[in-house]
């Protein structure tokens, strides 16, 4: 009884603690749920907890009480980028334009926590029919950096801004679910609808040619830097389906689909040119082009203008086992399939003008080209005792992200390797769980390619170095 | 019992995980950058520019660079090195520092530790067709045409403005942007001419163990005129080789072929030279001759050569009036006027060496030729081992405009192995949609051509 209400009270002062601490930034969470967690992901073939709502519906059915849930997750990404975004036609020669190369450079670090509540109501009677409401974080991903600034001699009157390129991601899921038993409880099924609000925050660095006739075009005034940043809102519905089939106590099967969803994100997206400051160079190419010798003068010029993007969220297809090899002993394996192809580009629909040369804007594109990625997931839970359950998991997750697209906006960096532990204490009436989770991301070193203009950049190459901390606390009331 | 120990264990190990990794991390701070200083010296009158018959300026301007950390008015401990940087074709004394940030990229790489601290001098060797070549316009008698400019450089300039930065004499008063005034010493008015073994004065150090070295001074003694005396001064190897280590010159196309032939022409002056996309093979230039004549529409009207329109040349034809100017005064007395282009109302002029048809004009020709880098180079006897310490850097980009860069292929490939050995050649591209023409990268280059002279530099 003591041992419980230390656990509780412990439990309790992070509730208060952590919410303070809140910021918005972190990678792509694993999942939801500590259980889930715990066994490194590999939940489709259990589902016995609120936490089916996301992996599996059909679980639900298997819920024996009503209950209210309350989770949050608390993430640490600690990711490091070392920028070599140089230029070249031949290996040897790079040229630079204002990167902070060869420097090892942190985001903006910060701790995050991310809630998740779902309330379920059980109706026995009706074949185990369950219904209910969670909210969850499927997708929440926020990097702020500092990488880039004119070039020695740009002499810009007003500084380049310190945090120039930013990817801010998060999308909140209202999520009703119904769930059903079949077969004399040996089938479930279950389906719900992601109602999703999604907010976006993209800003980065553009390279545009000066418009100085050749031979004033001189380094290092050959670009003007573009802060070029977006900001929009918008909503999206999607929904998923599970079956969860008992074979015998000793192993079951779940299967999930969860739909593509297209968040449609209205904004605003600003474009601020720095300028160079030369008034010697301005002087000279007065009379030839009095326009471009206004480009000398060290200030900005800016635009803000409406956007519109349509964020394609993918597709997952996953199916888990789960086998009791003994009463106390439960082993999990998933293997998932998530359609990241979807997200090709951000194609921004907008009406506005180029600060620069004052022509009409009506579209911009982000590449992404993200490919399809197939996660691998194992875990073990093991009952010294009817209350206490102490679990652990691995996933392997490669990453959708193509060199050709890879920035630090948005951190898959590469393949990930997931290692997690994870304790539930269960009650009477309430269940408590925590899970920890260390995710470290495969070292890549991004090389420059040949050829390319700082114009056509898709991709910011370098060293990307990853890895997130993650604990993730539950506290569940049954009735 | 049990529980007592198992919950902290618990409870450390939970606030372990929780905890790992939250530790706020800081950028690197930026690099602090200590200032150096530009500062530009009016020259009222050189007297090596002073008369000559195209009436260009002979009161120039130039500006110096003196480093992080230099004190006005102070004699100093040691001297800095001195890096003379000359300007390229259509530029002047101001173009490294307008164009090309000399001071930001010299202080930073200071500040870094890439380079020694040094002071940079960039004057001003702009002609009438856009460089001088930084070479000795005159006629077969020596009389002044353009202007001498390799004399401005070696005479007057490093006299005026680089021992007067560097060490100096007290009451000789260098005015400053007109405002300030920095009294300085000299230690070392000369130049150094030529070093010859004491013993044996036909040999170059290194000597025989035990030998003196003799060094030839040519001083300037007075300021208002140039009066040279040859002095010839017994010292030490030591002091020789500091004393010309510490001095480099380093140009960009006209001047590039401008430090180069200084430094050939003063070994033991400078202890190392470097040159950017400039004309090391003459004989290239024949390939750009057809160009010549179809820009100015002479392939087709050959009656248009003797009509060329001088005020409004473009950038291939000042190129070669530019180096006729150099290379190629008309003898007054000459009456050959085939390939004579009037310069001044009192009929002086110069010499193209080819004429309507793009023939070249061989009388002509081998006075350029006379000028070649690459043929001087040639010409220097076996024997002659003065050009044996210089260490040499040549870069050009690639494409070169004016083909540039087969020229230094040339010019390095033509080099006797003494000189190769001694010598760098790096052929540089730029990335796409900006390509590395003549001066579109020498803002990264400098980098290179600072490191380079810092590494021959003999470190204080």
């Amino acid at each position: 009884m003591r041992f419980r209400n230390v656990v509780i009270f412990f439990f309790l002062v992070f509730l208060l603690i952590y919410p303070l601490n809140s910021h918005s930034s972190g990678l792509t969470p694993s999942g939801v749920g500590t259980k889930a967690l715990g066994l490194g992901g590999a939940f489709r073939g259990l589902a016995d907890d609120w936490s089916a709502s996301y992996w599996n519906p059909a679980g639900l059915a298997f819920q024996t009480k009503s209950e209210v849930n309350f989770s949050f997750m608390v993430l640490n990404p600690r990711p490091k980028f070392t920028p070599d975004v140089t230029f070249f036609q031949v290996e040897k020669d790079r040229y630079e334009v204002g990167y902070r190369n060869d420097i090892k450079r942190y985001p903006e670090d910060k701790t995050f926590s991310l809630p998740s509540f779902s309330g379920f109501l059980k109706f026995p009677e009706l074949n185990g029919f369950i219904t209910g409401l969670a909210f969850f974080i499927p997708y929440r991903s926020s990097f702020e950096w500092d990488l880039f600034d004119p070039l020695p001699g740009y002499n810009n009157n007003i500084p380049y801004p310190g945090i120039d390129h930013k990817g801010d991601l998060t999308v909140l899921d209202f999520h009703p679910s119904v769930a059903r038993q079949f077969m004399e409880g040996k089938l479930s099924l279950g389906a719900g609808i992601s109602i999703q609000k999604g907010d976006l925050t993209l800003r980065k660095v553009d390279l545009v040619p000066s418009d100085f006739p050749y031979p004033y075009n001189y380094r290092a005034i050959e670009n003007f830097p573009v802060d070029n940043n977006f900001e929009g809102d918008g909503w999206g519905v999607g929904a998923n389906i599970g079956l969860l089939y008992k074979a015998s106590p000793k192993f079951q099967i779940g299967v999930s689909v969860r739909s593509p969803m297209t968040l449609k994100l209205s904004g605003t997206r600003t474009l601020t040119v720095y300028l160079p400051n030369d008034s010697l160079t301005a002087s000279q190419i007065e009379p030839i082009d009095p326009v471009a010798a206004s480009h000398l003068r060290g200030y900005t010029l800016s635009s803000s203008f409406d956007s519109e993007t349509k964020l394609k969220l993918p597709a997952d297809l996953g199916v888990g086992v789960a086998i009791m090899p003994y009463s106390n002993l439960t082993v999990t394996v998933d293997v998932n399939l998530t359609t990241w192809s979807s997200l090709k580009e951000l194609k921004f629909e907008e009406k506005g003008k180029d600060p620069l040369t004052g022509k009409e804007i009506t579209e911009y594109t982000v590449p992404f080209e993200w490919k399809d990625a197939t996660r691998f997931s194992l875990g073990l839970q093991y009952m010294p005792h009817k209350s206490l359950a102490l679990r652990a998991g691995y996933f392997l997750d490669p990453t959708p992200t193509p060199d050709k697209t890879l920035t630090p906006l948005f951190f898959n960096s590469g393949e990930k390797n997931g290692y997690t532990l994870g304790v539930g204490y269960k009650g009477e009436s309430f269940e408590l769980g925590y899970s920890y989770e260390f995710s470290g991301y495969k070292e890549k070193f991004l090389k420059p390619t040949a050829g390319v203009k700082p114009e056509s950049l898709t991709n910011l190459p370098g060293r990307y170095e990853n890895s997130t901390h993650t604990s993730y606390f539950t506290f569940t009331y049954k009735f | 019992m049990k529980r007592k120990i198992v919950l902290p264990i618990f409870l450390v190990l939970l606030f372990y995980l929780i905890f790992s990794g939250c530790a706020r991390r800081k950028n690197p701070l930026q690099m602090t950058v200590d200032q150096g200083g530009i500062f530009e010296i009016s020259i009222d009158t050189a007297f090596t520019l002073i008369n000559n018959v195209l009436g260009d300026p002979f009161g120039r301007t130039l500006l110096v660079y003196l480093p992080p950390g230099y004190q006005e008015g102070v004699s100093k401990n040691y001297k800095y090195p001195v890096l003379i940087l000359l300007h390229g074709f259509k530029e002047n004394g101001s173009s490294y520092d307008h164009y090309y940030r000399i001071k930001t990229i010299a202080d930073q790489m200071i500040s870094s530790g890439e380079i020694q601290p040094m002071m940079i001098v960039m004057p001003d060797g702009s002609g009438r067709f856009g460089g001088s070549f930084f070479t000795n316009s005159v006629y077969a008698d020596s009389s002044i045409f353009a202007g001498k400019y390799e004399d401005y450089i070696t005479r007057e300039l490093m006299h005026k403005t680089l021992y007067n930065f560097g060490t100096g004499i007290p009451g000789v008063n260098v005015k400053v942007n007109e405002k300030e005034s920095i009294y300085v010493n000299i230690t070392h008015p000369q130049i150094v001419r030529d070093t010859v073994c004491y013993q044996d004065t036909t040999r170059h150090p290194p000597c025989a163990t035990g030998d003196s070295i003799l060094i030839r001074y040519q001083t300037i003694t007075r300021y208002d005129t140039i009066t040279v005396t040859w002095i010839d001064t017994v010292t030490t190897i030591s002091d020789s080789v500091l004393f010309q280590q510490n001095f480099g010159i380093s140009g960009h196309g006209n001047g590039g072929y401008g430090a180069l032939r200084i430094a050939t022409d003063y070994p033991l002056t400078f202890g190392s030279v470097s040159v950017m996309s400039a004309p090391l093979d003459f004989d290239s230039l024949l390939n750009l001759v057809p160009a010549f004549l179809h820009r100015n529409k002479i392939d087709s009207f050959p009656e248009r050569y003797h009509q060329i329109d001088l005020n409004n040349l473009d950038s291939l034809s000042s190129l070669f009036f530019a180096m006729a100017v150099a290379f190629s005064p008309h003898n007054p007395s000459s009456t050959n006027y085939t390939t004579f282009f009037k310069l001044t109302p009192s009929g002086k002029g110069v010499d193209l060496p080819f004429d309507s048809l793009g023939n070249t004009v061989s009388s002509i020709w081998n006075k350029w030729l006379e000028a070649d880098l690459k043929t001087r180079i040639l010409n220097i006897s076996s024997s002659d081992t003065s050009l044996k310490y210089l260490k040499i850097y040549i870069d050009c980009g690639d494409p070169g405009e004016f083909g540039f860069k087969n020229q230094a292929l040339t010019f390095y490939n033509f080099l006797p192995a003494v000189i190769k050995n001694n010598t760098t050649l790096q052929i540089y591209s730029g990335y796409p949609g900006y390509p590395a023409l003549e001066n579109s990268f020498i803002y990264d280059r400098l980098r290179e051509v600072l490191k380079f002279h810092s590494d021959h530099f003999t470190a204080p």
